[in-house]
């Protein structure tokens, strides 16, 4: 096994220089799979064609056709169609579903010369931050197998902390791309909404959703983001707006930008050690130039809740779609349709997705809509009006810790729901105001990687990237003692 | 998977009864010895939930999120749409070009 883990611009630059072919990075990358993953279970399915697609990007490299990501494997969360390829969601409902068509972000991978490798484990319907609500079992974390590696895009991010993958696709509700990368040491972003097409993203929360990435360096994530980034006529709230240097944005200097502390993600429930290391990134961000003052976001408290309202509520309407008429599986026990609908669901999903969907109708229902779903909509005005206030005041980005904790058990929050949506309380509120983040790894305690994050106005995504790499620069990266 | 009127409660928590009835307009079965779990898991979330109340939103626009910085709008032309036979691919069951359900109405 390859003692490395090497990235997409390393395995670019092989193939560029001819020293390796895109079979054998495709033929690595399985190597490492073989040998770690019957441990760590990060991947659902493995892509049958993926030898054989990596042949047509070495033969496509030889032609001098050469998209950007020509021959790289990559790994892509279950929730993304993927045409003749399964999409679980991570649901029993979903087992056999294969889709007629690609997602557009699998798309434009594909189209960047992107080998496909396989489908990462995930939290079912990407309902969860630990990966354990998975019907196929949970994910690992790879620097201590009795943790969890956080969630829902808990696989993609184990197989790019083990150098199964280079990179992986995930995707954001209330933070299941960033929870995870934190957990498990690699970088994490969740663009701004509309940055990168939802269309083929199994929906959770359509107005919270975004594709996300997930890579082992900041540079990394910045190739796969300006490949998948731009409009999309599949999805009406894909930005126009141009997609800015982001590899670019990687070498400049952070001298001169100002960065705010809220004080409200420096309170009760924060782990010392987390503390810590966000406040150590914040010193060598300042020692680096760059003006790190106090903040405050005020309605920061009520994040949480009016994220499980929103969501929740999404979740119930957007879910009605499995119904076992269109896809997905059917349980019949002959008392009709209705009776169809109530067993095919009862059966098909798991007790997270049915707590979200119960959850979301009673907030939608009569008599409740205005004290739940009306409030929680106007409470996430406030939180995006928070932001706005601090981005106005001249602030360019905000830093934060990305969770309170650094990866917690497996088992300890399974049967405390409210325990488990709380190591959200970070994140969340990227997602309620649309606003790009982004979590880079900064240290490590108690044998476990903790990271921050950064989160700045929307379209800022090379803004963050430039603050990320900065933080790389000089904290480096982290590897599981498992893939040094 | 239908908005309707759920019996209010006095506290705004969940009785079992209230718990089937949200499982009815949800189209789900739930096992009855899973209630009482449930029923407390949900009780504690909307306990957390609660703390919307606490805040003074009157002054906010409930229009102002993120999707007004993105939704731009394409032309207003006809595009082809998913075959009829990639549509039918993954149902469970299909007939004659359609998707097959269980009978709706008896006799």
């Amino acid at each position: 096994m390859t003692a490395v883990r090497p990235g997409v611009r390393a395995m670019l630059a092989g193939l560029a220089s001819g020293e390796t072919t895109a079979v054998e990075l495709v033929g690595r990358c399985l190597e490492r799979i073989t040998a770690m993953d019957p441990a760590l279970h990060a991947f659902l399915r493995l892509n049958p064609r993926a030898e054989e697609e990596a042949r047509q990007a070495d033969r496509a490299r030889a032609r001098g056709e050469t998209g950007p990501l020509c021959g790289i494997p990559i790994a892509v969360k279950d929730n993304l169609a993927t045409a003749g390829l399964a999409t679980t969601c991570g649901s029993a409902l979903l087992r056999e579903f294969v889709p007629v068509r690609d997602a557009t972000a699998v798309a434009r991978l594909r189209r960047a010369g992107a080998v496909v490798l396989g489908k990462t484990n995930l939290d079912e319907f990407a309902m969860g931050s630990s990966t354990e609500n998975s019907a196929f079992g949970p994910s690992r974390n790879p620097w201590d197998p009795a943790r969890v590696p956080g969630g829902s895009s808990g696989g993609s991010a184990v197989a790019v902390a083990c150098g199964m993958v280079p990179a992986a696709l995930g995707s954001e509700t209330g933070g299941s791309v960033r929870q995870p990368a934190a957990f498990c040491g690699v970088v994490g972003v969740k663009p701004t909404y509309g940055r990168v097409s939802r269309s083929g993203l199994v929906a959770f929360g359509s107005s919270l959703d975004q594709v996300g990435v997930l890579a082992g360096t900041v540079a990394d994530a910045a190739a796969l983001l300006a490949v998948l980034a731009g409009p999309d006529p599949d999805d009406a709230t894909a930005a126009a707006r141009p997609v800015e240097d982001y590899a670019g944005a990687c070498g400049e200097e952070v001298r001169g930008l100002r960065l705010g502390l809220p004080r409200e993600y420096f309170g009760e429930g924060l782990a010392p050690e987390v503390a810590a290391a966000a406040h150590e990134a914040a010193s060598r961000l300042a020692a680096a130039g760059a003006e790190v003052s106090e903040v405050s976001l005020p309605h920061t408290p009520w994040a949480i809740p009016t994220y499980y309202v929103i969501a929740t509520a999404e979740a119930s309407s957007n879910l009605a779609r499995f119904d076992g008429v269109r896809f997905g599986s059917r349980v019949d026990p002959g008392t009709g349709l209705q009776g169809m609908y109530r067993a095919t669901r009862g059966e098909g999903f798991g007790p997270e997705v049915k707590r979200r969907i119960l959850l979301g109708t009673f907030v939608l229902s009569a008599g409740y809509h205005d004290a739940y779903y009306g409030r929680a909509l106007r409470l996430r005005a406030l939180l995006r009006r928070d932001f706005q206030e601090v981005f106005a005041a001249g602030f360019d980005a905000v830093l934060t810790p990305t969770t309170p904790t650094p990866a917690f058990p497996l088992g300890e929050k399974v049967s405390d729901p409210l325990s488990m949506y709380l190591s959200d309380v970070y994140t969340a509120t990227a997602n309620l105001a649309g606003l790009p983040a982004l979590t880079v790894p900064v240290g490590t305690s108690g044998g476990l990687p903790v990271g921050v994050q950064v989160l700045g106005p929307d379209f800022s995504e090379a803004r963050l990237f430039r603050i990320a790499a900065a933080l790389e620069r000089t904290f480096g990266t982290f590897h599981p003692p498992a893939a040094a | 998977m239908r908005c309707g009127r759920v019996r209010r409660v006095s506290d705004g928590t969940l009785d079992d009864a209230v718990l089937r009835q949200l499982a009815r307009l949800a189209q789900l079965t739930l096992d009855e010895a899973t209630l009482p779990d449930l029923r407390a898991q949900l009780a504690t979330i909307l306990a957390h939930v609660a703390k919307l109340q606490e805040v003074d939103v009157v002054e906010a626009d409930v229009a102002a999120h993120a999707e007004e910085a993105a939704a731009p709008l394409r032309r207003d032309e006809v595009r082809p749409s998913l075959p009829v036979e990639d549509a039918l691919a993954p149902a469970p069951e299909v007939f004659a070009g359609l998707f097959r359900v269980p009978r709706v109405l008896s006799g």
